[in-house]
C-alpha cells in the first residue's frame, strides 16, 4: 500500500472534478468513488479547493455540485510537470 | 602532482556542476512554490548545496592555475568549505529518497547504515568528505534504481546513470587521495563527473522546453 501525499489527493480530486464533470458538473458521490476519500476528508478539501478558486460549486435542488475552474486546470497541468521532474530524479510529490 | 592545465580543466568542470546544481534547484524551489511538496523543497535544498559546493571548488580551482602551484588560504578554504556543502548536498539527495520510502511505507527501515570505514583512513575534511559523498550518492542511486525498476520510466534511468556515473568521480578522486595515482586517474574523474552533471540536467532541459498544452476552457 502506498500513502497519498496531500498535494496528490488534491491532483486527484481535481482530475476526477475534470474528467467526471466536463458539462455539468460532478456530485460528491461520484467524487468520492473516484477519489478513493472518506466523505467528511473529501467535503474539507471541496471546501477548501473551492475557497482557493481550483473548484466551482454550483447549487442544485439535490446537492451541490463541483466544477474544475481555469485556475484548477492549471494547478493540474503544473503539477504533471512537476511529478514528471520529481519522477525522474527516483521520487514522488 | 596535478598539472595546473588540470586545475583549470577541474575549475571549469566545477563552474559546470554549480551551473547544473542551481539550475535543478531553481526547477525545484518552482515546484515547491506551485505544489507545497516537501519533497521539491529537499531537492531544492541538495542541489542549492551542490551549486555552492561546486561553485566554491570551481573558484578555488581557477585560483590555483593563476598563481601557479601555491595554493593560498582562502584557495584551501574554498576547496574545504565546497566539499563540505556537496556532501551536505548529498546527504539531503539521500534524505529525500529516505523519506521518500519512509513516507510511501515501502519501508519502515530504509537502508542507510553509518560509515564506519572513513575514520581508519580519513587525514583531512576533504578526505572524510569524498567517501561520505560517495555514500550518499551511492544510496541515492540504489533508491533511484528501484524508482525505476517499479515504474520503467526513461528520465529515472538517465538520472541514475547520471548518479552512477557522479559516485565513481567521487570514488575515483578518493583514490587519488589515498593511492596519490596518476593524472591520468584524475583526468578520466573529471570525465566521469562531468558526463554525470550533464545527464542530470537532462530532466531540467526537457522541464524547461516542454510544450505547454493548450488550455481546456
Amino acid at each position: 500500500m502506498t500513502y497519498r501525499t496531500q498535494v496528490r489527493i488534491i491532483a486527484d480530486v481535481l482530475s476526477a472534478a475534470r474528467d467526471l464533470g466536463k458539462d455539468s458538473g460532478v456530485g460528491v458521490t461520484s467524487l468520492l468513488r473516484k477519489a478513493n476519500l472518506s466523505h467528511p476528508r473529501l467535503v474539507h478539501i471541496l471546501s477548501d479547493l473551492v475557497k482557493s478558486g481550483l473548484l466551482v460549486e454550483e447549487s442544485y435542488e439535490r446537492g451541490n455540485k463541483y466544477r474544475i475552474s481555469p485556475q484548477g486546470l492549471q494547478f493540474l497541468e503544473a503539477y504533471r510537470k512537476f511529478e514528471d521532474f520529481a519522477h525522474a530524479y527516483g521520487l514522488r510529490i | 602532482m596535478v598539472e595546473p592545465q588540470l586545475f583549470v580543466l577541474d575549475g571549469i568542470l566545477r563552474f559546470l556542476g554549480a551551473l547544473v546544481g542551481f539550475s535543478v534547484a531553481f526547477v525545484s524551489f518552482k515546484g515547491y512554490s506551485e505544489t507545497k511538496s516537501p519533497t521539491f523543497l529537499r531537492l531544492f535544498v541538495a542541489f542549492a548545496f551542490l551549486g555552492v559546493g561546486f561553485a566554491a571548488q570551481g573558484i578555488a580551482g581557477i585560483a590555483q592555475f593563476s598563481i601557479s602551484s601555491q595554493v593560498t588560504y582562502a584557495a584551501a578554504l574554498l576547496i574545504i568549505s565546497g566539499a563540505i556543502f556537496q556532501t551536505v548536498g548529498y546527504f539531503f539527495l539521500a534524505f529525500a529518497h529516505i523519506l521518500d520510502v519512509v513516507l510511501s511505507s515501502r519501508s519502515k527501515f530504509p537502508i542507510l547504515i553509518p560509515f564506519f570505514a572513513i575514520g581508519s583512513v580519513a587525514t583531512s575534511i576533504v578526505d572524510i568528505t569524498r567517501p561520505l559523498s560517495f555514500y550518499f550518492l551511492t544510496y541515492g542511486v540504489a533508491e533511484t534504481l528501484i524508482f525505476y525498476y517499479r515504474n520503467r520510466r526513461p528520465d529515472t534511468l538517465i538520472i541514475a546513470s547520471g548518479l552512477i556515473l557522479l559516485a565513481l568521480g567521487e570514488f575515483f578522486g578518493w583514490l587519488i587521495i589515498l593511492q596519490n595515482l596518476s593524472t591520468l586517474v584524475t583526468t578520466l574523474s573529471l570525465i566521469v563527473k562531468l558526463s554525470g552533471l550533464f545527464l542530470l540536467v537532462i530532466p531540467v532541459m526537457r522541464f524547461t522546453f516542454r510544450r505547454r498544452l493548450p488550455s481546456v476552457q
